[in-house]
């Protein structure tokens, strides 16, 4: 009986101990497993305008560069920049005193042409006469032929000579008008209302016409009623950028002010391209920008040259999924699951799997990529360099990563492939592979673009990193 | 007259058994609570019976809720539970979103793990002191009213107290499980075939109340009142596990499910 009763108690005590060594030795050698803290956010609908922001500079939309078409010096500059001209009004004068002496001479040889010419009338007068008069005398056969051919010649001769003062006279005319013309382009007008948004010359400086040069830039007369910003965007956004789309423009000088604007022109080709240095340019590691003109709807007293930026609205899209920017990140796609009994494990890399595998620089590091019950080791470079080695055997293009988001399910998350759309400054448009109201991971950054993986442990919090292992 | 026989002298009394110490009665409980609630019967009542395992409760609890409330998942669980509670307030319209969002900042700032293993702890050590008094009056009123025995109350006390050690071990068996699962309900009970235990569910909770140790530990009390009455243990195992059944499905009739576990 005592016996019975002492076996009973150390059956129950081996029990109770047995079961408390087996629970103690499993949660201390248990595998631990990193929980993240993460903060998340529900997929919503909402409006999502996509935007490109670009820089520049305000100009105005009409701008004449006055240049002389004469060449001399100023004698008279009766503006000074910024004032407000209106057209017609005198910006500059040139000294007329060459253009007078040749309006002078030129007329000069027009009196003398007209001179000629009556000359060569009077003449032509006599040689009608002679030839007149002794042609009546040919007829009644009182003249010898020869002399009445010389009478003849006389006439047609004093017939040419009239037709070549003619010439001369209408030559020394147009020769006055030519002068006359020089000498009115020594007076500048301006040729619009505006403002003399830059003046480049002084009074007494002498200045080239545009005949045989480029001519010296006087000036330049804006109208600042109506101005542009001239802003540049890179080659990957002028293809969404379309005349007609709206703009927010920020002018740094009127910070408090926010603007409207319309695009009204687009470059056809990029700055820079016709330059004459192309050659050399094309070596160089200036990025390729693209001229945009962007008509200001506001009047406001912008001078050229302001600095400004543009958002310009390129696509929008009305109650779509949304999801915040940072949940989405980028991650090679899972492998297709295996049949199971293949792919036995391996020290090489699996010819049969797809996966990318990805050697940390200095060869500290090694990353193992399981694949459906193989496991690849990567080969540390040693070299510094990282690498990407291609797992395929049939050789091709590397895999692609994918943009994912990592779906909460209860205290675990789950990396789910979507497809996305156009984005804003705070939200990306998801097409395909969310629903709305799932739970998805918003931050942190680091738990997102890296920590994070399918059927990792969660916790929900303030972002600290990485925490204690549970 | 016949010459009468001697009387045989009476068999000398056997030796009273020796006295177990109060360690041998704590661990002879979880084997032969019969033999310990015995002695107990026939020996003067002593409060380290009762105290002594009772503050071993409470030790053990403390320790093992500052060891759950040290797990992150655990953690998590606890944030989960108040973020539904108060979207479930907000729902009700009982405060606003941006209420909600205050006092939820305001927990995981001012209720941290630390808070709560404080809060825990205190719970646990009162939950100890109120469950053998408790138990100690329901055996003494059963062993009144329903088997019409008399015995003192401090000696049910003690049978309450002993018990108790069983639900020490519970809460350490508990508390590994909570552990090695990251689960906050981690009982060995049927509410480990749940895997997403939602104390708020009825039917969870009467899950987890088919507890190994609770049914361990009442089956212990109904010994106990079996031997301090005298009565047969089936009796005693029938009111004292009628009593339990009835006060769990109260607890998690009325939506205090989570005290039934």
């Amino acid at each position: 009986m005592a016996n019975s009763k002492k076996r009973r108690k150390i059956i129950v005590f081996s029990i109770i101990g047995l079961v408390l060594v087996t629970l103690i030795a499993v949660a201390v050698f248990k595998k631990k497993q990193p929980v993240i803290t993460v903060q998340t956010e529900k997929v919503i609908r909402t409006n999502i305008i996509e935007t490109v922001v670009a820089n520049g500079k305000i100009y105005p939309v009409v701008q004449v560069h006055i240049s002389p078409e004469v060449s001399g010096e100023i004698i008279e500059l009766p503006v000074k920049e910024g004032q407000r001209v209106k057209k017609g009004d005198l910006l500059v004068k040139i000294n007329p005193d060459i253009y007078i002496a040749a309006v002078n001479l030129a007329k000069a040889s027009y009196e003398s042409s007209i001179a000629a010419k009556a000359s060569a009338v009077a003449s032509l007068e006599k040689a009608q006469a002679d030839y007149d008069r002794n042609q009546e005398l040919f007829n009644q056969k009182l003249l010898s032929e020869s002399d009445f051919i010389g009478f003849k010649s006389a006439r047609d001769v004093a017939k040419a000579q009239l037709d070549s003062a003619n010439d001369q006279v209408n030559v020394a005319k147009a020769n006055v008008d030519n002068a006359e013309e020089e000498l009115a382009k020594t007076t500048i007008v301006s040729p619009l209302d505006g403002t003399i948004s830059k003046l480049n010359s002084q009074l007494g400086e002498r200045v080239l016409g545009t005949v045989q040069n480029t001519g010296t830039d006087i000036m330049v007369v804006s109208d600042l009623n109506t101005m542009e910003a001239r802003v540049d965007v890179g080659e990957m956004d002028v293809v969404l950028i379309r005349p007609g789309q709206n703009v927010s423009l920020e002018v740094d000088s009127f910070k408090d002010q926010k603007f409207t604007g319309t695009v009204t022109d687009v470059a056809s080709s990029s700055e820079g391209l016709n330059s004459l240095s192309s050659a050399s340019s094309s070596t160089t590691q200036d990025a390729t920008k693209f001229e945009i003109r962007i008509r200001i709807s506001e009047k406001e007293s912008f001078r050229p040259g302001m600095s400004v930026t543009g958002e310009i609205e390129t696509r929008s899209r009305t109650n779509v999924l949304a999801v915040p920017f940072a949940s989405v990140t980028a991650r090679p796609p899972k492998p297709p699951p295996k049949p199971p009994g293949k792919s036995p494990k391996t020290n090489s890399v699996s010819p049969a799997s797809k996966a990318t595998n990805i050697a940390k620089a200095g060869g500290s590091e090694t990353n193992t990529v399981k694949v459906a019950g193989s496991e690849t080791n990567t080969t540390p470079t040693g070299n510094g360099a990282t690498n990407v080695a291609k797992a395929d055997k049939k050789g091709g293009a590397q895999q692609k990563l994918v943009d994912v988001v990592f779906v909460v399910e209860g205290n675990h998350v789950k990396m789910v492939p979507v497809k996305t759309g156009i984005s804003d400054e705070t939200h990306w448009e998801i097409v395909e592979g969310l629903k709305e109201g799932d739970e998805i991971v918003s931050g942190g950054f680091r738990a997102i673009s890296r920590d994070l993986d399918d059927g990792k442990k969660i916790r929900k919090g303030a972002a600290t990193g990485e925490e204690p292992k549970s | 007259m016949e010459p009468t026989l001697p009387t045989p002298a009476p068999p000398p009394a056997a030796p009273p058994a020796p006295a177990t110490s109060l360690a041998g009665r704590l661990m002879n409980v979880l084997a032969a609570p019969g033999e310990v609630f015995a002695g107990i019967k026939a020996a003067p009542s002593s409060v380290a019976n009762w105290l002594v395992p009772v503050l071993i409760f409470a030790v053990v609890g403390t320790i093992s809720m500052c060891i759950m409330f040290a797990q992150p998942a655990i953690q998590q669980t606890v944030h989960d539970q108040q973020v539904k509670a108060m979207d479930k307030l907000v729902q009700q319209g009982k405060i606003t979103q941006a209420q909600e969002d205050q006092a939820l900042q305001a927990m995981e700032k001012f209720a941290g793990p630390v808070l709560l293993a404080v809060f825990g702890s205190i719970g646990i050590v009162v939950y100890g002191f109120v469950s053998i008094f408790g138990w100690a009056l329901v055996l003494w009123l059963a062993g009144r009213w329903l088997l019409k025995t008399q015995f003192d109350y401090l000696k049910t006390l003690e049978v309450a107290g002993l018990s108790s050690i069983i639900t020490a071990l519970g809460m350490v068996i508990t508390t590994l499980l909570a552990v090695i699962l990251g689960r906050l309900y981690a009982g060995p009970s049927l509410a480990l075939l749940v895997d997403d235990f939602d104390p708020t569910n009825r039917g969870h909770l009467l899950l987890g109340a088919v507890n190994v140790i609770n049914l361990w530990h009442t089956g212990v009390l109904a010994v106990g009142l079996a031997k301090l009455s005298g009565t047969g243990t089936v009796k005693t195992a029938t009111v004292v596990f009628g009593f339990w059944v009835l006060i769990e499905l109260l607890l998690i009739g009325i939506g205090l499910g989570k005290w039934a576990l």
